[in-house]
C-alpha cells in the first residue's frame, strides 16, 4: 500500500525512482491515466544516459492542440512506493519550461490494479491478477 | 543544508530541490541546490557523476501559489 500526496489540482507522486542498468534517479510524478507512455524531462533523460543515439524509436502522440513526435526509450526500472515494474517504455519531454515533473502514465500504470483513493489522499498499486 | 526532503521542501516553498539522498531506503539528505527556476538545477543534474547516493529532483508546492491545473 502507497501513501502519496495529492493536491488539489493534480496527483502528485513524490520520490518516484527511475533506473537504467548502471544509475538511478528520482523525481516526482503526476499520474496520467490518459497518457500511453510515462513522459520524462529531457534533462532527466539526458542525466540517465538515454539520447537519440540509443533511443527505441520517434513515436507520434496525440496532445492537446495537436501531434507531436516524441523519442522512444525504456527503463530498466519504475518504482512509485512500493510498486516495481520492469522495462517500463516512456518518451523523453517537458511538460513546460518551468516544470520537471514527470508524466507517470499508462505504460507504468497498465502492470497494476490502480485504485485512487481521495479520502485518504493516497493511491493504491496492486498488482493484477493476470500476471 | 541537511535534512528529510519533506523538511526542505517546507523551506524552499515554490522552488524546486535536488536532494543528494544518504542511502537508497531513506529520504533525508543534503539539500545540494534551490531554484524556482528548474533549468539552473539540469545542468547540476547532468555534471553530478557520484550516482552511490541517489539525487532527487523535487518540487515543493507553495501554499501562496498552488500548482496550476494541467490539461494533459
Amino acid at each position: 500500500m502507497d501513501r502519496r500526496a495529492t493536491t488539489g489540482s493534480v496527483v502528485l507522486l513524490r520520490n518516484v525512482r527511475v533506473g537504467t542498468v548502471n544509475t538511478e534517479l528520482r523525481l516526482d510524478a503526476v499520474l496520467d491515466t490518459g497518457a500511453t507512455y510515462c513522459v520524462v524531462p529531457v534533462a532527466v533523460a539526458s542525466a540517465l544516459g538515454f539520447h537519440e543515439g540509443n533511443r527505441l524509436g520517434r513515436v507520434p502522440l496525440n496532445v492537446v492542440g495537436g501531434r507531436v513526435q516524441m523519442d522512444l526509450y525504456s527503463f530498466e526500472y519504475l518504482r512509485a512506493g512500493t510498486a516495481q515494474a520492469y522495462r517500463v517504455s516512456f518518451c523523453a519531454g517537458d511538460l513546460g519550461p518551468m516544470s520537471r515533473f514527470m508524466l507517470l502514465g499508462l505504460s507504468f500504470v497498465e502492470h497494476f490494479t490502480t485504485t485512487l483513493d481521495f479520502d485518504r489522499r493516497r493511491v493504491l498499486f496492486r498488482a493484477r491478477e493476470d500476471r | 543544508m541537511r535534512g528529510t526532503a519533506e523538511q526542505l521542501r517546507k523551506r524552499h516553498p515554490g522552488m524546486w530541490l535536488l536532494i543528494r539522498l544518504d542511502d537508497p531506503e531513506t529520504e533525508s539528505g543534503e539539500l545540494l541546490a534551490a531554484n524556482e527556476d528548474p533549468a539552473a538545477l539540469d545542468k547540476l543534474l547532468a555534471a553530478s557523476s557520484d550516482r552511490s547516493r541517489p539525487l532527487y529532483l523535487t518540487y515543493s508546492v507553495s501554499d501562496k501559489e498552488p500548482l496550476p491545473a494541467f490539461a494533459l
